[in-house]
């Protein structure tokens, strides 16, 4: 084999070795972040005479890989109902789908003294991560992008695995 | 002439190794010794015979004989160069007879030793060959995990798209987790349709349906413009109940989707 065939060689090695590192740190370290505020009218249908009604405010917020969603519950007075703060990594930025996959593996709660005031959809979303971080050890999701108009802000983003639709405003 | 893996040529002195490939011009007292044993194959030729003056050439003397031995035994290899044997006291025998039998009791050992023949050479192309293709599977699949250039985003279980009285369309369109068992999400987003429908004008233009897994949580996303702004508006209704009722005259006529 002469001189330059080895150097081609050698240098194409190089070459693919330098692209699939490059790859390999975007692969491992998105660049990517979010930063999202969500807020939903709740509603408990199985007790609609006593206006069981609350409002929710989600907030996404995602940079390098520290990962953090706070729910924050509150009574139509405005008062607290109740918080969920979840904290865990990035793990994953999927560009074609533009989907974030997140696991939390940390879980806060606090909740109103007054029980019966609790949110059902915040019963709800306790006992699913609960069972998810107790059995698992982390509770996985994904926020995928439905419909996007970065002009406006908004998007509407579907969460898995609880299939949820929810219309976000993107925060700068 | 064959000699094991070797091919004499005795017009020219040539001895040509078949598995390296390797030449040699034989000298005058290889060539001599060679060709004598090959006209007394399976005889032993006594060295005098062997250093034979010929017309153009003095005698060879009993170390040059015994020095082209050793050559020629040496060229020939491990394999082969048991087809000269010394007979004590007598001379040289070429063996050609039992040869092609003894060789095929050596065929492992000759593998072995045709690996162990292939040069330091070839043996790095082979192994920057190997590098090569394992670095080029690595990237090709790692490029292809990573540049998919197909959208992969979910796509609606299902879509209808509403025409209101006064010619305002709104698309409804609900997402599920599988294609099966939607009884209920189906049943809602045709309750939420006829609700909608009603409507002459609505600010929405866009209706985003969904039922938690277990069917606990109904998600309604309503995206529109209101005086050039766009709004975004979420209901989540959660009923823990066996049968479910999530969407009822008086809940619709609370959330008033039309305004």
């Amino acid at each position: 084999m002469n001189r330059k065939l080895l150097w081609a060689i050698n240098l194409t090695i190089l070459l693919l070795l330098a692209v699939s590192v490059t790859i390999s740190y975007r692969y491992l370290y998105p660049a990517k972040s979010i930063m999202l505020s969500c807020s939903s009218e709740l509603y408990d249908s199985s007790d609609p005479l006593n206006g069981a009604r609350h409002y929710l405010l989600v907030d996404i917020m995602a940079k390098a890989q520290q990962a953090q969603i706070n729910y924050r519950y509150f009574n139509l007075d405005g008062t607290s109902a109740g918080t969920i703060r979840m904290q865990g990594q990035l793990n994953d930025y999927d560009e074609a789908a533009n989907r974030f996959d997140f696991s939390v593996y940390t879980k806060e709660e606090s909740l109103d003294e007054r029980l019966d005031s609790r949110p059902q959809h915040m019963q709800y979303l306790s006992y699913v991560s609960s069972f998810n971080l107790d059995s698992k050890g982390m509770h996985n999701l994904s926020i995928e992008s439905l419909d996007l108009d970065s002009h406006r802000d908004y998007a509407v983003v579907l969460f898995q695995p609880s299939n949820t639709v929810c219309g976000c405003r993107l925060v700068h | 002439m064959q000699l094991g893996d070797c091919l004499f040529d005795v017009q020219k002195g040539l001895l040509t190794h078949q598995v390296t490939q390797e030449q040699w011009q034989l000298p005058r007292a290889e060539w001599q010794v060679l060709r004598i044993l090959l006209e007394h194959h399976d005889q032993v030729v006594p060295k005098q015979v062997l250093g034979a003056a010929d017309a153009e050439h003095p005698p060879l003397s009993d170390s040059s004989v015994t020095r082209a031995i050793f050559m020629l035994r040496s060229f020939l290899g491990p394999v082969d160069e048991h087809l000269i044997e010394t007979v004590k006291g007598k001379g040289y025998r070429l063996k050609l007879a039992s040869s092609s039998a003894k060789k095929r009791g050596l065929s492992a050992r000759y593998n072995w030793i045709k690996w162990q023949r292939i040069d330091v050479s070839t043996w790095m192309k082979m192994l920057i060959a190997l590098v090569v293709t394992l670095i080029m599977v690595l990237v090709l699949g790692q490029w292809l995990s990573t540049v998919n250039l197909e959208t992969q985003t979910t796509a609606p279980f299902a879509q209808q798209t509403l025409t209101l009285e006064s010619g305002q369309q709104v698309t409804l369109s609900s997402f599920a987790t599988s294609k099966t068992n939607n009884t209920l999400l189906i049943a809602l987003a045709e309750r939420l349709a006829d609700d909608i429908k009603h409507c002459e004008s609505t600010p929405w233009r866009k209706v985003f349906l969904s039922l938690s897994h277990d069917k606990q949580v109904f998600n309604i996303t309503l995206r529109g413009e209101k005086l050039g702004q766009s709004v975004v508006r979420n209901l989540k209704l959660t009923d823990f109940r066996q049968s479910k009722a999530f969407l009822t005259d008086a809940w619709l006529a609370e959330v008033s989707l039309c305004e």
